[in-house]
């Protein structure tokens, strides 16, 4: 996909893909539910789309072949997703701190429709800077709603930049029910997607950028946050993910 | 809202912390539809739209800096972008909280708001007009800002017109007038207590535009084409952006033959005096006495 654009943000990509499939099969894709009250994933940081519109391609929301067109003229696949092209897509993010939000508005609003559907949203560890964050944060909590998840993309790229925070304490002094996951742990992360919460639920999931390619972990943020390879580095690329 | 809300029972309504008092009401009758969201506009905007996103219809109220200067990125991102139906309604606009300064000023909003694709915009003069705008709003799902004025217009309220979208009123008609006063929202009586100060030989029709996106232009180009007069905007806003810019661009569109055209509202300023609204008026020079000068400058001594 970004090979073709030569556009994208295949680090972050990487770093959520295991959350969004894990997620995706473990429970918005649960047919034990009835269509109206299917859970519900949002993603806050949209720079990740990439890796959203991999995991709806696999659950046949698009055909595999739209994915070639990602970030082309007329592709309904942006740099950022597109409620209103890509179906599948519950929000349009991209910019940071509005996703977040958004999801407490629809956390409520099914609680106002005595909807029995849970709303999951992925957030970057980065855009928990934004104020907007916090608000939300507060507003769910004094809503004393219980059909929320966040889950953090924790790969640290941005704490390069700021302080070092710790969020599951934060999240806890606010009043969250809040933990952490390996977020490259299939396994861990699908047992923890099945429980049936009845809390404001925060998970730190914590993730490498570029995972499972080394030279992506290796080189570093700086020099991969936006790249796209050469067609030889694709090629390294490829043949390592299939290992 | 009540009305509203008893027929639709989509309606919500959210306030940032001002209002609940007035609202107890609409709280007790439809619980869960009213929320205080408190001092957190731009996530009170975003929460809105979440529920616009599961087909409830918002209202987002609160004062007009803190709801369209501040959260304006996610007016424009969760509802202009998303496609999604929500109506704002602001109070505070323009200098109406005079003597609080200028973090309470808002001469930008209408500006700012016109700019997003598909966006309506109303600065409606009296409870009639506003609650035809409220029952318009709910009824089409769209983007929709309502800058409510402090005072309501009794010249307006005299008339008794009924609202239709985009339209114009005339709040005096005058045959061969030699100005035309245009206006909306919170300025329409300023215009009417202009008169007594306006020479008697001078002609001056003043008209009302509670739309101010989309406007029924066809309607107002025909009206101000046969009269070939000086045109005045009166506003309580920015020269740039607002009613000015909206009649000068339709007078050039629609090659409307003028005398002049007159902008008269709040130039490259911050408003930096204290006072009541009359007397921030005068400063801006949009007071009766200061827009009765104008007119007579203009038309005694042509």
């Amino acid at each position: 996909m970004v090979y073709e654009a030569k556009e994208g943000h295949i680090p972050s990509a990487y770093s959520i893909v295991d959350i969004i499939l894990s997620l995706y099969a473990a429970r918005i894709e649960n047919e034990t539910k009835k269509a109206s009250e299917k859970d519900i994933f949002a993603l806050s940081k949209g720079h990740a789309g990439a890796a959203l519109y991999a995991v709806l391609a696999y659950f046949k929301y698009l055909s595999k072949d739209e994915l070639w067109d990602y970030c082309k003229t007329n592709s309904i696949l942006g740099g950022h997703p597109d409620r209103c092209k890509v179906p599948g897509v519950v929000l349009s993010t991209g910019s940071l701190g509005h996703g977040i939000a958004s999801a407490v508005g629809i956390a409520y609003a099914n609680k106002l429709s005595k909807k029995d559907s849970r709303v999951f949203v992925l957030v970057g560890d980065g855009e928990m800077e934004e104020g907007s964050y916090w608000e939300a944060i507060m507003l769910a909590k004094d809503l004393e709603l219980d059909n929320l998840s966040v889950i953090c993309d924790y790969n640290r790229s941005q704490l390069k930049y700021s302080y070092h925070h710790n969020y599951v304490k934060a999240m806890s002094a606010h009043g969250w029910s809040a933990c952490s996951v390996n977020g490259h742990d299939f396994k861990a992360m699908s047992e923890l997607w099945k429980k049936q919460n009845h809390e404001l639920q925060f998970i730190l999931a914590e993730t490498t950028k570029g995972y499972g390619v080394e030279r992506m972990i290796a080189e570093g943020d700086n020099a991969w946050h936006r790249r796209t390879p050469t067609q030889l580095e694709y090629e390294e690329i490829l043949e390592e993910l299939s290992r | 809202m009540n009305q509203l809300a008893e027929a639709d029972n989509r309606i919500c309504v959210m306030v940032g912390d001002i209002g609940a008092f007035g609202f107890r009401g609409f709280a007790e009758k439809f619980p869960g539809r009213f929320l205080n969201v408190g001092i957190r506009e731009q996530s009170m905007v975003s929460f809105a739209a979440g529920l616009a996103i599961q087909g409830f219809k918002p209202a987002v109220h609160t004062i007009t800096p803190f709801l369209i200067e501040r959260a304006f990125e996610q007016i424009k991102v969760d509802f202009g972008y998303q496609k999604l139906g929500g109506c704002f309604v602001s109070v505070g606009s323009g200098f109406d909280y005079a003597a609080l300064g200028c973090t309470h000023h808002s001469y930008s909003d209408i500006a700012m708001m016109r700019t997003i694709p598909g966006s309506h915009v109303f600065y409606p003069a009296s409870p009639v007009e506003l609650d035809a705008i409220l029952k318009y709003c709910f009824s089409h799902s769209i983007l929709s800002y309502i800058r409510i004025p402090a005072r309501n217009s009794q010249a307006m309220i005299a008339k008794n017109l009924s609202w239709s979208l985009g339209d114009f009123y005339p709040i005096r008609h005058q045959e061969n007038p030699d100005a035309i006063l245009i206006t909306s929202g919170g300025l329409v009586d300023t215009c009417v207590e202009a008169l007594p100060y306006i020479h008697s030989g001078v002609n001056v029709s003043i008209l009302h535009l509670p739309t101010l996106q989309p406007l029924n232009e066809t309607k107002i180009s025909q009206y101000l084409k046969s009269t070939h007069a000086h045109i005045f905007t009166i506003e309580d806003h920015s020269v740039r952006g607002g009613l000015a810019d909206i009649i000068r661009d339709l007078i050039l569109k629609n090659q409307i033959k003028t005398k002049s055209f007159q902008a008269c509202g709040v130039e490259s300023e911050f408003i930096r005096s204290y006072g009541n609204f009359q007397e921030l008026c005068a400063h801006v020079g949009i007071d009766p006495k200061s827009i009765a000068e104008k007119i007579n400058l203009l038309c005694i001594n042509p």
